[in-house]
């Protein structure tokens, strides 16, 4: 039986203490303790910039693991520098790769893609906020359709962004590799996927969907029920990709989601959205739900 | 702060030495709460799930009870949203 059935599974021991600098309810602060309580302490975390880099400013850090900054482009590079250099000294660690969907759909992609391509043996996880949050909340490709940020904002001629959020953790399970969608609102799921990927003989990429209260716009102890929703809602897919198989891990059936609705609500990026967006937004989600129960996984072109 | 941990760079080999829990020694988040979360003990089922929601580790499980760290919390109260038995209030802090 996997590991981690029960939220009493859960190590005591916490490697991510108080103190740190981020907004209260931080989603990608959460997934850091719990992809950490999995990792162990034989663990280096490699950081794109971001907002997790203000965790760990000399001479505090809140983690009891070693924590080493990279540029935004060239997290997984570091991480493929770390492990040849882990090689040469004959020593076996983890390497986790914690970046924001920021540096890992957009700029930091053709290290990703390499380090993939490469197999090299290495746990990353995106903390998905769905835009550039550290920065204040600007555009990504990770960022929803018709969600307000401050490069898409909505007004008279437009209604937020115009575009589709790009699907990471199918273009990565292209590549070969373990790759899975997770989400903070199920922490369970999330730690036996990256142990999953810990296991893994290569790069095992997790795409988290974390709760941001400050871009999203709601109050931080909605957090994890807005994320939840998300998954409910069918807006986040949960899935897993091995040897390019894929298995669907969320799916009570067809008609059974909630409506897309319950989701959109509860936030202000959303909030300037009309019933004809909403309905939109519904049919999206719809069509590529038909899509993944009629086996046909990797027609993205499709919705 | 910066004085007594600037000894601990290590000149020999040109690293800092960044100790572990520095943050959690210097780095008092306590003010940044408007709402306090307490525990009610008696109505507590130990199911840890207030511990694996926690984003910032200012809850530890200690012989098998969680226990909120004051010093650190800033107040998200997720933990009072996400426990099934509703053994976590709140109180209004600067009381």
């Amino acid at each position: 039986m996997a590991k981690y059935q029960k939220f009493k599974d859960i190590p005591d021991e916490n490697l991510l203490e108080g103190g740190s600098f981020s907004c209260a309810g931080c989603g990608g602060e959460l997934g850091l303790k719990l992809a950490l309580k999995v990792l162990g302490e034989d663990t280096i975390v490699v950081n794109a910039s971001g907002c997790m880099t203000l965790l760990s400013n000399w001479p505090t850090s809140p983690l009891k693991v070693p924590f080493i900054h990279s540029a935004i482009e060239n997290a997984a590079s570091t991480a493929t520098g770390i492990r040849h250099a882990l090689k040469a000294l004959n020593r076996e660690m983890n390497i986790l790769c914690y970046a924001g969907d920021g540096a890992t759909y957009d700029i930091g992609f053709q290290s990703l893609s390499g380090a993939a391509s490469r197999g090299d043996d290495m746990v990353y996880v995106c903390y998905n906020n769905s835009c550039f949050g550290n920065t204040g909340n600007q555009w990504s490709t990770a960022t929803p359709k018709f969600a307000r940020t401050t490069t898409s904002p909505p007004g008279s001629e437009s209604h937020g962004n115009a575009l589709s959020r790009k699907d990471m953790a199918k273009i990565m399970g292209a590549h070969g590799c373990y790759s899975a969608t997770a989400s903070t609102a199920l922490p369970l799921d999330f730690m036996r996927k990256v142990e999953k990927a810990r296991k893994y003989k290569g790069l095992g990429f997790v795409d988290l969907l974390v709760n941001c209260p400050t871009n999203w716009g709601f109050e931080p102890k909605e957090g994890i029920d807005i994320v939840m929703k998300a998954v409910f809602t069918g807006i986040w897919p949960l899935y897993e990709v091995e040897n390019g198989m894929m298995t669907i891990n969320y799916d009570p059936g067809p008609g059974k989601f909630q409506p897309v609705k319950n989701f959109l609500k509860g936030q202000q990026r959303f909030r300037h959205l009309t019933k004809k967006d909403i309905a939109e937004i519904q049919k999206d989600v719809d069509k590529e739900w038909e899509l993944y129960r009629g086996g046909k996984y990797w027609q993205t072109d499709e919705y | 702060m910066t004085k007594d941990l600037k000894q601990k760079y290590d000149f020999e080999k040109g690293i800092p030495i960044m100790p572990a829990n520095a943050s959690a020694k210097y780095n008092k988040t306590s003010s940044w709460r408007l709402w306090k979360p307490i525990i009610d003990h008696s109505k507590c089922i130990k199911c840890k799930t207030c511990f694996a929601y926690c984003p910032h580790g200012a809850i530890s499980w200690i012989n098998g009870k969680p226990k909120i760290d004051y010093t650190f919390c800033k107040g998200c109260l997720i933990c009072a949203e996400v426990c099934p038995v509703k053994c976590i209030g709140k109180e209004k802090e600067g009381n």
